[in-house]
């Protein structure tokens, strides 16, 4: 049988302290003014070490090797470009936004659009985005901006400390439509954008060759009448000149982007399409979403940053490697949620089905995100804690003797290193790593899962995942 | 536990009085089963406080307290995996201590 594969992959960090502040303040935090002093500089960011794991200077792996707190024990040396990814301070962002916009909803101040402008245009990814290359002529003053801000509920934009633009509404009364919603919306369409435009750049695929892209994200986009109507994802494929693309939206909250890969890897095998992208911006509800609790444990704010991903499927090449579409695990509706009946349908049946034993995976990949973030809330090691109960389900299954536990986590398990962006850690961060490590013959396959909280929108009290086996091509 | 689901564990010992209530906890983690039997008995103890002077005063007991309340094909079939990664023993005796400071004249064990 020919599987679809993994063709390219990119990610995509953007640092946005003055978002993060935006989104303590309309959350009524009394902290503004201590998140603001507990901010890093965009160096520290670069040096951090799940950082550089994320965007592939640094296997995620060789994480255990640096002591904890990874914040207190920044590299040496960290570069923004990684071989997998690059991470992006907010100015550029802002720039970005604002060439995503077609609405004219995004209002930076003149001075501040020229020198972005100027510096995005010798980005070697960005400066490809037609919104940089030919810029609306829309800037504004900065009387402008503030008129729109104090009696317009324009939401402003801060960059270094000053209000360099605005956001408007974009309609008079539809609730849906506020700046703070068009904010959230432009924020995960822009970052989705950098992404894929990265993977663009990074795979030397063309523009005009992209078929079909799904969007996986978190948000909503509509107004009153059809509040989550989408498309993020086509909206990305015309901001990325992929003139020849359509696409749509796949939510399944953190699920979502397996769930993505899997349609992805369908619709190449079944020869609809051949290039297929999975794509997915940040979300800026989920910055400094635990900052509180960062601050009285005398840590940085670590949710300062945005996440986004990109991924090329495309039909068999012979040597990348491949989506096995016939091992998928499910959690379905009838398995229920105990964590064991889960287990044994997410892991237990795609690996019995295609003739594995718990320990053939090289590696397991779930729930990533970084623990040094979620510790201090009283969470634990999530992605470990996953590691564990595959170790038990192969002590269970008599593939595992109980005294290996802690050996087999260490060898299969994924140490966590997204940021706690909802779907950007769920499985998906480490399939760039696992495509390298594939392509360079040093894991044979790897398991990547993915999971969602679908009982946060009340409409079942179900959560779901769903996982991917990925593997060197056979031939 | 999040707010939602501390306001519904208040309607319903409102309705049906926590003398018909007890609360099952699932946490994997000791620290969480603590903060949940804390929640339940007390009022909410987490930073986040939508009921602060709620008194819920319900008991909280952990699943693998009730082990032998349960057909033990359907203990084993949920909960056998979880039981090697569990810390039961120290689940069960600081799920117990809050029981005990929060009902000290009712709670034997």
């Amino acid at each position: 049988m020919k599987y679809p594969v993994i063709k390219g992959t990119s990610y995509t960090l953007i640092q946005t302290p003055g978002l993060l502040l935006q989104q303590a303040t309309l959350k009524g935090s009394q902290l503004s003014h201590s998140i603001k002093d507990q901010l890093r500089s965009f160096d520290s960011v670069v040096r951090y070490p799940p950082n550089q794991a994320f965007i592939g200077n640094l296997l995620p792996e060789d994480l255990l090797n640096i002591p904890r707190p990874w914040y207190n024990n920044a590299l040496s040396e960290g570069k923004r470009q990684g071989k997998l990814g690059e991470i992006f301070p907010e100015d550029e962002f802002l720039g970005v936004l604002d060439a995503v916009d077609v609405y004219g909803l995004v209002c930076l101040e003149a001075g501040f659009k020229q020198s972005i402008l100027q510096k995005l245009r010798y980005h070697p990814a960005l400066c490809m985005l037609k919104g940089i290359k030919t810029a609306q002529n829309d800037s504004f003053s900065n009387e402008e901006v503030h008129e729109m801000i104090e009696t317009r509920e324009a939401l402003p934009l801060i960059f270094g400390g000053q209000i360099i633009g605005c956001v408007r509404k974009a309609t008079v009364s539809d609730s849906n439509l506020t700046a703070s919603r068009v904010l959230e919306n432009l924020t995960a369409k822009a970052s989705a954008v950098a992404a894929l435009q990265l993977l663009l750049s990074k795979t030397g695929l063309k523009p005009q060759d992209v078929d079909y892209i799904i969007e996986a994200s978190e948000e909503a986009c509509g107004d009153n009448r059809q509040k989550g109507g989408g498309s993020f994802a086509k909206s990305i494929a015309e901001a990325c000149s992929c003139s020849n693309a359509s696409g749509a939206d796949t939510r399944a909250f953190c699920a979502a982007p397996v769930h993505a890969l899997m349609q992805a890897a369908a619709l190449v095998q079944s020869g609809i399409f051949t290039n297929v992208i999975v794509v997915a911006g940040g979300c800026s509800a989920k910055l400094g979403l635990n900052a509180e609790i960062h601050l009285e444990h005398n840590m940085p704010v670590l949710e300062d940053i945005l996440g986004a991903f990109a991924f090329h499927i495309s039909k068999d090449d012979g040597i990348n490697p491949i989506i096995r579409t016939d091992l998928i695990g499910r959690m379905n509706v009838g398995c229920g949620d105990s964590p064991q009946q889960v287990y044994h349908s997410l892991i237990a049946e795609p690996l019995t089905k295609g003739g594995y034993r718990i320990v053939d995976m090289d590696r397991y990949a779930a729930e990533l995100v970084n623990p040094e973030i979620i510790e201090p809330t009283g969470c634990g090691d999530i992605a470990k804690r996953n590691y564990s109960m595959i170790a038990s389900l192969g002590i269970l299954r008599g593939e595992i003797d109980r005294s290996e536990i802690e050996e087999q986590i260490h060898r299969f398990g994924v140490p966590g290193f997204a940021p706690n962006q909802g779907h950007i850690p769920s499985g998906v961060p480490y399939i760039g790593p696992a495509r390298d490590l594939i392509l360079g013959n040093k894991v044979n396959q790897v398991m990547i899962i993915g999971k969602g909280s679908l009982f946060l929108g009340k409409l079942t009290r179900l959560y779901d995942a769903l996982s991917l086996i990925i593997q060197r091509n056979p031939k | 536990m999040d707010q939602e689901n501390q306001v519904q564990i208040q309607e319903l010992a409102q309705k049906y009085g926590c003398e018909e209530l007890i609360a099952v906890l699932g946490s994997a983690d000791p620290e969480m089963a603590v903060i949940a039997a804390e929640s339940v008995a007390g009022g909410n103890l987490m930073f986040i406080d939508p009921i602060p002077t709620a008194q819920l005063g319900l008991k909280a007991y952990h699943i693998v307290e009730l082990k032998e309340l349960i057909d033990h094909q359907v203990y084993l079939r949920h909960m056998e995996m979880m039981e090697m990664i569990l810390d039961i023993s120290r689940i069960i005796e600081e799920v117990s201590i809050v029981r005990k400071r929060f009902f000290p004249s009712e709670v034997s064990e």
